[in-house]
This record gives C-alpha cells, sequence and structure tokens, in this order.
C-alpha cells in the first residue's frame, strides 16, 4: 500500500492556517497609526491603553473580521458556481451575480433615499441586504433558466456577463435619476469597502456569512459528483438539477451578504478557488473546499491589508486592489491551463 | 454464458426517442440475464446513446416498460437506483485533478454517509475495483496524466467501485488505439464472466462485437432493436440491416464490413 497522495497535505493546511493568523495581526497592526504588535494583543486582550484599544476595537477588528468572513464567503461562492457551471472561470462578478446584487442595493439606497431622505439605521441595513438578496438570486434564477437552453458552459459564461453589463446599465439609469446624496452614497458603497461594517453591525455579518460558508462543506459529496457531469451524478444516486439549484441559490446567497456589507468586490471569488486547486493540488472538494475557505480569509485580508498600507497618506478603495491580487492568479491559470490537471 | 434464473434487464413494449411524435425506437423487446456481454450496434443517430439513457433511467420511456431486477426502472429511487446500474459515459469530466483512487472511491457515493467518509468495507471495494480493472498502478496518479486506455480503465473502475448488477457504457471503446479496444472489451468480458454482471455496451467495431459479445442488440434502419447471439446474426443476414449504404456489404466470411464496387 503507497503512503496518502501528499503527506504534506495537513503541513498545507498548516501553513495556510498560520497565514491567515499572520495576515490577521498584521491587518490589527497597519493603518495611519502603526501600532506594535505587543499594543495590539494588549488590547485585544483589554489591557491596553485607550487610544490603541479604541483603533484596535473599534475600526481594525471589524475591518480585519469583514475582510476575512467576505473574503471566504465570495471564494466558497466562486468554488461553487465553478463546480456548478463545470467552469473554472465562472464567478460571482463574472457571472453578474454581483451586479445583480448591486442593482438590489441600488433599487433599495436610490427608492428608499429619495422618498425618506438620508439612509441610516438598522432598518435600511436590512433592506440593503434584501435588496442585494433579491438581486443576486434574481441573476442566478435568470442563469438558470438560461442554462437549460444554453448547453455551452462557456456560452452561459458569455450570457452572464451580458447580464451583467444590463444590471449595470439599470444601475446608471438609476444613478442618473437620483438625487446627489444618494448617488454619492452609492458610488462610495460601490467601490468596495471592508470598513462600511460597524462593531455593532460584526456579529450579523460574521455568523451569517460564517454559517453559510461553513453550510457548505455539508455539499462535498454532490460537488465531487457534479466534477464527473450530470449523467454520472444522476447515476450515483443524486437529483443533478436539485443539486445545481441548490447550490446556485447558496452561491447567490453568499454573494449577497458579502455584496450587501462590503460592496460589489471583484475577482476574489473568481481567483481564490484557483489559488487554493493551485496550492493543494487537487479538487477533490473535501480538501478543495476547506483549503479554498483558508486561502478565501487569506486573500480577503492581505487585500485590506494592501488597501490600509499607504494609509499615512490615505487609503485605497478595495476595488482599486482586488484586481490586483485576482487578475495575475486568472491569467496565469489561463495560460498555464494545459498544464493544469483540474483544467483537464 | 452463466445461468441466473431471473433476467436482470427486460424491456416490454418499449418505445425510446425524445419526442412522442418522433421516436428512434420502436416497440423493443429484450431480457437479459447476469454474465451476458450485450453489444450495442448501429449507425450513428439511430438511438444507441438514447437507448442507453432510457435503460439508466435518464430519460423515460415514450411508452412501454424496463425492469431493473424485475423492479419498474421509473419507479426506483435515485439511491436505489445508483446501487443497481452503474454507466460509463463518454461525456468530458472535469476530474482531471482527482487521483484514480479518488476518482473510482467517488463509485462509493450510493453507500457512504453525507461526509463521504469510506469503510473498511469502501475502501476494500475500491481497492478490488482497482485490481479488477488493471488501474490499480495508477492509484495515486492525476487522471489528467492518464493515457486513453487507462482512464477508461479507471472510469471502468469507478463503475465496479459501484457495486452493480448491471453496468451500462456508453461507446467505451471510441479514441482508443486497436490494443486498448480489445483490452477493454476483454477485460468487460472477463467481469461479466467472473461476477455475473450485465455488461451492455454501445460500440461501433462490428466485427469485435461478433467475436466478443454474448448478445448483440442490432438497432436496424427501420428503426427496431433485433436481438440475437453473433451466430444467428451473422446466419441470419443481420448485419447487413445495419447501416444504409449500397456501397459496403457484410462478409460472413472475414466477419468484417467490404467495399461493394470492388470485385
Amino acid at each position: 500500500m503507497k503512503p496518502k497522495p501528499s503527506p504534506s497535505l495537513p503541513l498545507r493546511f498548516l501553513l495556510t492556517a498560520s497565514g491567515v493568523v499572520l495576515m490577521f495581526l498584521l491587518c490589527l497592526c497597519t493603518g495611519a497609526v502603526s501600532l506594535p504588535l505587543a499594543d495590539v494583543i494588549a488590547s485585544l486582550r483589554g489591557v491596553g491603553d485607550e487610544l490603541s484599544t479604541t483603533i484596535v476595537m473599534q475600526a481594525r477588528l471589524p475591518m480585519a473580521v469583514t475582510a476575512l468572513c467576505c473574503g471566504m464567503a465570495l471564494s466558497v461562492a466562486g468554488l461553487l458556481l465553478q463546480t456548478t457551471f463545470r467552469n473554472p472561470l465562472a464567478g460571482p462578478s463574472i457571472l453578474g451575480v454581483s451586479t445583480g446584487a448591486s442593482l438590489g442595493v441600488a433599487l433599495v439606497m436610490m427608492g428608499a433615499g429619495s422618498i425618506f431622505g438620508y439612509m441610516d439605521g438598522a432598518g435600511t441595513r436590512i433592506a440593503v441586504i434584501a435588496g442585494a438578496a433579491v438581486g443576486a438570486s434574481a441573476v442566478i434564477l435568470l442563469l438558470l433558466a438560461f442554462s437549460q437552453a444554453v448547453k455551452s458552459a462557456a456560452m452561459l459564461l458569455i450570457v452572464g456577463i451580458m447580464i451583467g453589463y444590463l444590471a449595470g446599465a439599470v444601475v446608471s439609469w438609476l444613478n442618473f435619476f437620483a438625487p446627489a446624496h444618494v448617488v454619492k452614497d452609492f458610488s462610495v458603497w460601490g467601490m468596495g469597502s471592508f470598513m462600511g461594517v460597524t462593531l455593532s453591525q460584526l456579529p450579523g455579518f460574521a455568523i451569517s456569512s460564517a454559517v453559510l460558508s461553513l453550510l457548505t462543506l455539508l455539499l462535498v459529496k454532490p460537488l465531487d459528483a457534479l466534477l464527473l457531469g450530470d449523467r454520472y451524478a444522476a447515476s450515483m444516486g443524486y437529483n443533478p438539477k436539485r443539486v445545481r439549484t441548490c447550490l446556485l441559490l447558496l452561491s447567490g446567497a453568499l454573494t449577497a451578504i458579502a455584496t450587501a456589507y462590503c460592496g460589489p468586490v471583484g475577482f476574489i471569488g473568481l481567483a481564490v478557488p484557483h489559488i487554493a486547486r493551485l496550492l493543494f493540488g487537487t479538487s477533490a472538494h473535501s480538501i478543495l473546499l476547506p483549503a479554498t475557505l483558508l486561502c478565501g480569509a487569506l486573500t480577503g485580508l492581505l487585500c485590506a491589508w494592501l488597501c490600509v498600507c499607504p494609509a499615512s497618506v490615505g487609503i485605497l478603495p478595495l476595488g482599486a486592489v482586488t484586481p490586483i491580487v485576482g487578475v495575475p492568479v486568472i491569467i496565469y491559470v489561463i495560460i498555464a491551463r494545459k498544464r493544469l490537471n483540474y483544467f483537464q | 454464458m452463466s445461468n441466473t434464473p431471473s433476467p436482470l434487464l427486460e424491456a416490454r413494449g418499449l418505445v425510446v426517442g425524445y419526442h412522442r411524435d418522433r421516436p428512434l425506437i420502436a416497440e423493443a423487446d429484450f431480457s437479459v440475464r447476469g454474465g451476458e456481454v450485450v453489444a450495442l450496434l448501429g449507425g450513428n443517430g439511430v438511438g444507441k446513446s438514447t437507448l442507453l439513457k432510457t435503460l439508466s433511467g435518464e430519460l423515460k420511456p415514450l411508452a412501454g416498460s424496463v425492469t431493473l431486477s424485475g423492479i419498474e426502472l421509473q419507479s426506483l429511487s435515485g439511491g436505489r437506483r445508483a446501487r443497481l446500474l452503474s454507466i460509463v459515459a463518454t461525456d468530458a469530466t472535469m476530474a482531471g485533478a482527482l487521483t484514480v483512487k479518488q476518482l473510482v472511491a467517488l463509485g462509493r457515493h450510493p453507500y457512504t454517509g453525507w461526509t463521504g467518509i469510506l469503510s473498511a468495507t469502501d475502501r476494500r471495494v475500491v481497492e478490488e475495483s482497482m485490481q479488477a480493472a488493471g488501474i490499480a498502478g495508477k492509484a495515486m496518479s492525476a487522471v489528467a496524466t492518464l493515457s486513453d486506455g487507462e482512464r477508461q480503465k479507471a472510469m471502468i473502475a469507478r463503475a465496479l467501485a459501484q457495486d452493480t448488477e448491471v453496468m451500462l457504457l456508453d461507446e467505451p471503446l471510441s479514441f482508443l488505439d486497436p490494443a486498448a479496444r480489445i483490452e477493454i472489451f476483454s477485460l468487460l468480458r472477463r467481469l461479466s464472466a467472473e461476477r455475473g454482471k450485465l455488461v451492455v455496451l454501445s460500440c461501433h467495431d462490428v466485427a469485435m462485437s461478433l467475436r466478443m459479445a454474448s448478445t448483440l442488440w442490432l438497432l436496424t434502419t427501420d428503426r427496431r432493436l433485433v436481438c440475437a447471439t453473433p451466430r444467428e446474426a451473422v446466419e441470419a443476414g443481420l448485419i447487413d440491416k445495419l447501416f444504409d449504404s449500397p456501397n459496403v456489404k457484410f462478409s460472413p466470411e472475414i466477419g468484417d464490413f467490404i467495399s461493394n464496387s470492388h470485385g
């Protein structure tokens, strides 16, 4: 009997997990005021001085937790979409799911914002989440409908991109007619940020995104079966249509939550599953799914850190950072696809 | 051929196709047992794949019935059916980054819980299936690194691991070189003989099917399914009814098709 496929697999998980912890602490240290690690840890334990405690607990901790959860949620959503559509280049932003969520948020912000004036409070937060969920689900349902007619995965991808453009166009129309202050609110949200979640909103976001992300671990078996295609999956006792619908709705919910709290965040959902496959060398979901969760957390934190790196000058919008991290991965994967086992 | 008492797969008045007004196969009746190797022969587009999809339960019959181990196929739940019938399809998979062992272990899905963790029995069946299909030497190789023949063996091993009495294979010999074709066909024959499985494969290689199958299902150009042994098929001149080409005829002496124009 030969040894396990890769004896270093636990080691890879350990390294990625330590990376997450290190990156998390780095995010707490970095900002307009650089804090030494000792002060950060003291603040976390509640024994730090007032200034650093305020900075860490009020601003940086919510940001880091948000980045971690958003990274996980979008990455898992991306993986589910890639397996569901059997297309490694699928992702929530590519398929228009993020834009659908944006449209939902725009409708809520501009509709409610125009009627009630300024937007704030828990009620509007819930309305924004609901808007994002409805928008993302609408795109998911459209994709499902099209997937019945459009058999080719590549063509479906293009349909998704088109739906994204269409939703984007409607958002532009809404912008055109909305009052100036709402447009400003929306465009700030539209640039994406891990800093919009306050300490009081944090538990709601962290718990919902983490629970949904972890819930996907229940779907390891059907996800693996889908790797072989619908015919095989059906012959193994699954109902491919039901599995697919379930996966799409779950990825829609994950995208909606992440988008509602952080704005549209591109490239993480598309690139991270590839990072996980490259690092862990498998597409077996029992390994790939937890690996994607970890790599997603790490990538989210990395992007958050890159945003605050030039903090003495200002903070970069998230939308200016995620392509820098994501695009090289995607281009590498496309160029190397003939050599990559998981593309075959 | 072993003499299992009851038929494993039976069809009565089976009409196969996608549209009620355009059936591909009309009123087929057949009954096959364990230990048989059935070669499904016919030209392109006569409905070989459609028939296999109907027999696997993927497609509803337009009329008539299919029974699997005496149970109406359409009444079986997906999970139940998965323990009775497995398939090897030609569909493109995204399994390249799985090891052969991981791929074969997918065959145990109908038997494992939601975690997919393999029991000692599951692991033993996976090992045995890889041995039987002659792919155990590649257990730890990524599926993407296999040759076409090896990949087909791995897919057959996956179906074996599913531990079903009936195995349906859709064109398992296409894309294979002649050596690999003989190897795969012999493998299927051996599995059928040793384990009493019913193996049904669709195939374009008439000559090889005549030599190696125990039963032929001939899909003729007039939309009928004719069931015969290879000898009967040759003696009754049924092979010529498979293809609608005036320039090609079947030569019983050679056991293969020859061109008419010459000689």
